[in-house]
């Protein structure tokens, strides 16, 4: 046991892994050591593996630049990456044994730079220029002024890009006398060539004056371009336009033309980049041209989708004129992501004018309907949005949206209340809106919603009071179930309706609610109670010492028949909404005077009349009664109105 | 304009198969953050640009079960970077076939690289796969190109550099020919009642070109603009091109003031033009669902389709996917024409028809149970669009013809063009009620 015991030991704690690690090391020794070049990529491979975990190369090192001499192509290129990928890392430059080896490198791939293959020579350069290495870099520009000239018009553009990146990697190194020759005797070189010494100019430099010369040149190579150079080259272009032209310039023109053709080539990054030039310089033909150019990119794989989505939500703000006949090529599609299909909302909504109304409406409520709820929010939110924008139409989408609440899920209902609460504050006649809400306010699991109705009811009190009473009364059965803000909102409901009607029902539908308060479960409710409960004491020690005292001059300023009234002081501990500060009572009269018993006294008052014998006075008191029997009537009409059902409101609004 | 900074091939996990530092201004390890990014998201809200606190951009696409992620510290061109990232996808695909965790991990010396070649310090290059295959050769290549590496490098740089970079020079062929095909895909939408939302063609001519030296091409399309301008009219329907978009061969200086195609062709298969119409068409077909649910546990499907176009055409392979509930079993199907699976991985079932002829219509009749415990998303089908799949030869819905395709070359050879065409569908959709 004892003898078994440490050999256990050591294998937990990994002797076993690092023999399996040595054995490793060991076997890669001997690849790279191996006379084969098989072997010797095969080690290669696995220091490859090494560096993918991080490990430090810097043991191989020397063994991988003597391999740098060989002839083999496909090793040299192996060796030289792996040598570019080390000095690549963050700690090559500042630790010193690292650069002492990086510096052994170098002497081989000068020798390279010499080489009569092109492939041998181009990637000693690539790898030169990206060693990083401070002390090399005027050995680096006498060996590039050797092969600037070099008969392949392809290691004459590395030169270019081999500046540019030694600038990259330490921009204090690389000084313009340094370069300035080289790359002008490349700007007389292809378009190619010529292209990235400007290009290397400006990322130096910061400035295009060098274009002055070689604008109308390079606005004719645009065409020889390949994808990549092509989009480089209207960047440049886009640069040089934005600091040296105005709009209306005939060289800024020519550019336009070009850019223009430009249009007809398949690739949507080109099409970026002319659209930065175009909406620098707008002109309205080239700018619908653009738009139906970028129109047919819709096409493409779901990631650029999204850029074009982008562009084109860019047109639809600015230019929505050019982008509505496409409105079309915006239906969304099943399969599409849900960031596209938001996207594409977004613009539909903003292109909707009297002519496409109906089939963008269509579009939105059919995604109202979707199994996503994202999707669904955004739909019902732009529905709404909509009506605001195009009042004509609201009784149809109040319609498409009432569909939708009768059939959609519990979160859709959510939504389709939200909207509606939207669309009351903005609405004049708010009482049909909010009927509906009041009806659905149960269905509501959504508190932010269900509160704003109920505070949206509370704003509305002075209108509906038997409404607002009746729809207390069912709250107040559901009062223990609701969340905190609910309950709150309630609270003052109820505080608010008592303190308008004072009728025995309301106040002890008000007593039942605070009683529920008072014991409830919330801080926030039961403080709530606190504050209001306090107010209502002081306004009865108030009106008694009032009876004596005459009213102060403060009392008189405060609105009649408000809490704040009632109770003779701001309240500054309640955040009192301002309905507060109106004075309602007129149409409190109205709802408040019963109207059977006051036509009884004017019956009487005719008797009466009949009785007494006819003068001036009693002609005017009779045209007065009957001024009042017209009103009252009117009032009777309108209290009918306020105890019909809910849903003949509805019908009232939708059918006249 | 500005460069890439890294570039990486993640697994599904977010495990780093290959990376390339082009700068050395980025953290250390930021795949990392990535990672922690990416996790933010669903599968549906997963935006492909994502930015973290630091200003760096992460630009990904996904393949198979592989990311490719690029990260930039500049603003560089999306667009740019989502095509190189596409492009390095395409290259990878001639290379491996299938580009998947396992190619990539037994490859990786080549992934390296091809993006050492088609990269330099982050600004794209070489991307052509006919030039990279001749700097960078895997064994399957190797064989052909060892004997006289020197020459065809040159030739590589030849065409790298020059105007035509598209072809080279020496291409020689016994037997001279052109193959075009146009290919024309249907995007449909069509509404619950029947009306037509979208419609819209997308069109493609793919060309295999077999022709010996620097020919000259010139084709001539039914164009209504080239009409026009000729200021004569055409015998048969002229279409208009609005949106055509053309291979870079093509001289577009010259389409734009002559209306004219003119072009030297690459060598092999490529696409010529691809254009996009915006026209109102008639559904090619129509698909009717009767849906009664005979009780709780038993529903009845009733559909028709119906093929609108010339009877003198046929479509072939047209597949029905009709969306069923998603707790659907114990399909019954009764059809006098083609046959009909249930599909339940798609929540469909499936129609196929071999052969539609032209003005005809058929009937399917199926019958799924339901179980007793109802499923929440039970009603879900119904908000899902049918699709159809079909491929109409000898047919094109836009009536795109090609006049002429007249080929001109020094050595004065006759070559034969030849032209076939196609509809397919594209996105044809129809929502049901």
């Amino acid at each position: 046991m004892l003898f078994e015991l440490p050999d256990k030991i050591g294998k937990a704690f990994g002797n076993g892994t690092l023999s399996i690690q040595s054995s490793k090391n060991n076997k890669l020794a001997e690849l790279i050591n191996s006379k084969y070049t098989e072997d010797i990529v095969e080690a290669i491979r696995m220091l490859y593996c090494q560096y993918l975990q991080n490990k430090d190369l810097t043991l191989y090192m020397s063994r991988i630049i003597n391999l740098l001499p060989r002839e083999d192509l496909e090793l040299k290129k192996l060796c030289q990456i792996l040598i570019s990928e080390f000095a690549a890392q963050p700690n090559a430059r500042t630790s010193k044994s690292q650069g002492d080896v990086l510096i052994l490198a170098t002497a081989p791939i000068f020798k390279d730079l010499t080489n009569q293959n092109t492939s041998i020579k181009l990637n000693a350069l690539k790898t030169l220029s990206s060693l990083r290495i401070q002390e090399l870099t005027p050995m680096l520009f006498t060996a590039i002024r050797k092969i600037q000239s070099d008969k392949n018009p392809l290691v004459r553009r590395s030169v270019a890009l081999s500046i540019l990146k030694m600038h990259d990697m330490c921009s204090d190194d690389v000084q313009p006398d340094d370069y300035n020759d080289i790359i002008n005797f490349l700007l007389k070189d292809t378009h190619q060539t010529r292209l990235y010494a400007i290009y290397v100019i400006f990322k130096i430099t910061g400035d295009l004056q060098i274009l002055h010369k070689y604008y109308f040149q390079l606005i004719k190579d645009l065409l020889n371009f390949n994808s990549f150079d092509l989009e480089r080259a209207l960047q440049l272009l886009y640069q040089y336009s934005v600091m040296y032209f105005k709009e209306g310039d005939k060289d800024l023109i020519k550019l336009l033309d070009a850019c223009e053709i430009l249009l007809r080539l398949p690739y949507p990054s080109i099409v970026l980049a002319i659209s930065k030039i175009y909406l620098q310089f707008p002109q309205e033909t080239r700018i619908k041209k653009l738009i139906r150019t970028v129109v047919k990119f819709l096409n493409i794989g779901s990631e650029s989708k999204f850029i074009i989505l982008q562009m084109l939500h860019q047109f639809a703000l600015s230019y929505p004129q050019y982008l509505k006949e496409h409105y079309r090529a915006l239906t969304i599609l099943q399969i599409e992501k849900l960031y596209c299909k938001l996207l594409k909302l977004e613009i539909l909504s903003l292109l909707i004018d009297e002519n496409n109304f109906n089939n963008i409406l269509e579009e939105l409520l059919y995604q109202a309907r979707s199994n996503q709820p994202q999707l669904v929010a955004v739909a019902v939110k732009l529905l709404s949005k909509t009506t605001i924008k195009f009042p004509k139409f609201i009784k149809r989408t109040i319609k498409s949206l009432l569909d939708i609440l009768k059939t959609g899920s519990s979160d859709t209902k959510n939504h389709v209340i939200a909207s509606f609460c939207n669309l009351i504050s903005t609405q004049e006649s708010k009482l049909p809106l909010l009927a509906i809400c009041l009806q659905n306010i149960e269905d509501i699991s959504d508190i932010r919603y269900k509160a704003t109705v109920i505070k949206l009811l509370r704003l509305e009190i002075g209108q509906i009071p038997t409404i607002v009473a009746e729809s207390l009364r069912k709250l107040s059965l559901t009062f223990s179930q609701q969340h905190e803000n609910v309950k709150y909102e309630i609270l003052l409901l109820s505080h608010q309706l008592q303190a308008i009607n004072q009728e025995q029902h309301i106040e002890l539908l008000n007593q039942y609610i605070m009683t529920l308060a008072k014991f409830d479960s919330s801080l926030l409710v039961r403080d709530l109670y606190r504050t209001l409960s306090k107010s209502i004491e002081f306004k009865e020690s108030f009106v008694q010492e009032e009876e004596n005292v005459a009213p102060s001059l403060e009392m008189q300023k405060l609105p009649i028949g408000s809490l704040s009234h009632l109770v003779g002081m701001h309240l500054p501990g309640l955040n009192l909404p301002s309905y507060l500060n109106e004075d309602t009572s007129d149409k409190r009269k109205v709802e408040i005077q019963v109207p059977p018993q006051k036509v009884e006294q004017s019956q009487q008052q005719q008797q009466q009349q009949q009785q007494q014998p006819k003068s001036q006075k009693q002609q005017q008191q009779t045209q007065q009664v009957e001024n009042k029997k017209e009103i009252l009537k009117r009032v009777e009409e309108d209290v009918k109105k306020h105890y019909q059902n809910l849903d003949q409101v509805l019908n009232d609004f939708f059918t006249d | 304009m500005f460069g890439i900074s890294s570039i990486y091939i993640l697994d599904q996990k977010g495990r780093v198969l290959i990376t390339r530092q082009y700068r050395n201004e980025l953290p250390v390890n930021i795949h990392e953050t990535f990672n922690k990014k990416l996790l933010e998201f669903d599968e549906y809200t997963q935006k492909p640009v994502m930015i973290d606190k630091d200003g760096y951009t992460y630009i990904f696409i996904r393949h198979n079960n592989l990311i490719f992620m690029t990260v930039c510290s500049q603003n560089a061109n999306c667009l740019m970077i989502f095509s190189f990232l596409f492009r390095l996808v395409q290259v990878l695909q001639e290379y491996f076939v299938n580009v998947e965790e396992e190619s990539i991990r037994d490859n990786f010396v080549v992934v390296y690289e091809l993006l050492d070649e088609m990269l330099d310090n982050g600004y794209p290059q070489t991307t052509e796969f006919k030039i990279l295959k001749e700097f960078i050769k895997t064994e399957s290549f190797q064989l052909k190109d060892k004997k006289q590496p020197e020459q065809t490098n040159f030739n590589v740089v030849a065409l790298v550099s020059n105007k035509i970079s598209w072809r080279k020079e020496g291409i020689k062929y016994k037997k001279n020919e052109v193959f075009l095909d146009v290919i024309e895909k249907l995007n449909m939408l069509i509404g619950q009642q029947g009306n037509v939302i979208k419609s819209e063609i997308i069109g493609q001519v793919q060309v295999k070109c077999m022709l010996s030296g620097m020919p000259e091409l010139k084709l001539g399309l039914n164009d209504k603009a080239f009409f026009e301008a000729q200021g004569r009219q055409s015998k048969s329907r002229a279409v208009e091109f609005d949106d055509i978009k053309f291979h870079q061969c093509v001289r577009l200086s010259k389409f734009e003031n002559e209306r004219v195609i003119q072009f030297t062709p690459p060598d092999g298969d490529f696409e010529l033009i691809s254009y996009r119409l915006d026209i109102r068409v008639k559904p090619l077909f129509s698909v009717d669902v009767l849906i009664e649910r005979k009780s709780a546990t038993k529903i009845e499907f009733l559909v028709k389709a119906k093929s609108n176009f010339k009877p003198k055409s046929t479509a072939n392979n047209v597949e029905i996917f009709v969306p069923v509930p998603d707790d659907a079993e114990q399909p019954q199907f009764r059809t006098a024409h083609g046959s009909v699976n249930y599909m339940p991985e798609k929540e469909a079932m499936c129609w196929s028809i071999k052969q539609f002829g032209g003005q005809r219509d058929f009937m399917m009749n199926a019958v799924f149970h339901l179980p007793t415990i109802v499923s929440p998303n039970r009603d879900k089908f119904q908000k899902m669009p049918i699709n159809i799949t079909f491929e109409i030869p000898y047919f094109t819905v836009s009536g795109f013809q090609v006049r002429y395709l007249k080929i001109q070359d020094k050595s004065g050879y006759n070559a034969l063009p030849w032209v076939r065409y196609i509809t397919q569908n594209g996105e044809y959709q129809i929502r049901m009620n």
